[in-house]
């Protein structure tokens, strides 16, 4: 076992429910030497094969989604359609008042009111939401 | 000729079902994660790690699946079996994959092909 599979696994027993890690680290890591042991029996240098085969294995925090199965969506199909509802009704409700609030606070020349009881962040967020999330 | 990435997106979830079945089959032998991979590869059910490893954790949680730690071989592997409700289900499940496979034929005209 080399600091490549050892990096692998620790990051994805991060995502593995203290609990269960012990067991998950110990097949995990037996697995993945089963499969490294493979491919050098047919002739492979072992660091391209460790290389290969923690690659096979993907993103770890997806791996550790999966043993865990939890989705690695926040918003699933269920809830789609709730959430766009939401979403397009807080729109319609929070820009005007943040637009028009914004507008009477520089007519009556109270600077930062509005900013105070209503974050600018809160008017951004579905903006910062549909940027992508890597 | 069928585009290979759409052959490719339907065949996956054509098989997508198929996993759990295969697995629940295969495990009445018990055997650890990658020799699975390798049986079900050789019974020319290719699957990814990523798709069996965290599969049969959940097969397990669900009581379909039973294990157990075998450290007599050179290193400790997790071997899996198929439990009693694992193998009544995989039983149901080879009985509805019998009468879809016919039902298709019998769509496509009894033409198998």
């Amino acid at each position: 076992m080399t600091s490549l599979t050892e990096r692998y696994l620790a990051a994805t027993l991060r995502g593995i429910p203290a609990k269960q890690r012990p067991d998950v680290d110990r097949e995990l890591r037996s697995s993945i030497a089963d499969a490294i042991e493979d491919r050098v029996a047919n002739g492979e240098d072992r660091a391209a094969a460790e290389t290969a085969v923690l690659e096979e294995l993907g993103n770890p925090t997806r791996l550790a989604a999966g043993m865990t199965g939890r989705p690695v969506y926040l918003i699933g199909p269920e809830l789609f359609l709730a959430y766009r509802y939401i979403l397009f009704l807080l729109l319609g409700i929070v820009v005007p008042i943040v637009g028009s609030s914004r507008r009477s606070s520089r007519s009556t020349g109270a600077p930062g009111s509005v900013r105070h009881s209503l974050p600018v962040s809160v008017a951004r967020w579905p903006l910062a939401s549909t940027s992508p999330s890597g | 000729m069928v585009d290979d990435e759409l052959l490719g997106t339907h065949r996956q979830e054509l098989r997508r079902g198929t996993v759990v079945l295969a697995c629940l089959l295969a495990l009445r032998a018990p055997e650890y994660g990658y020799a699975l991979l390798k049986r079900l590869d050789l019974a020319g059910i290719p699957s990814d790690a990523n798709t069996i490893y965290p599969l049969l954790r959940r097969l397990e949680e669900r009581g379909l699946l039973e294990s157990e730690w075998n450290t007599d071989d050179t290193r400790p592997r997790k071997f899996y079996r198929t439990s009693p409700a694992g193998s009544a289900l995989a039983a149901q499940l080879m009985t509805d994959m019998t009468h879809l496979a016919a039902s298709l034929h019998a769509l496509n005209g009894g033409d198998i092909e």
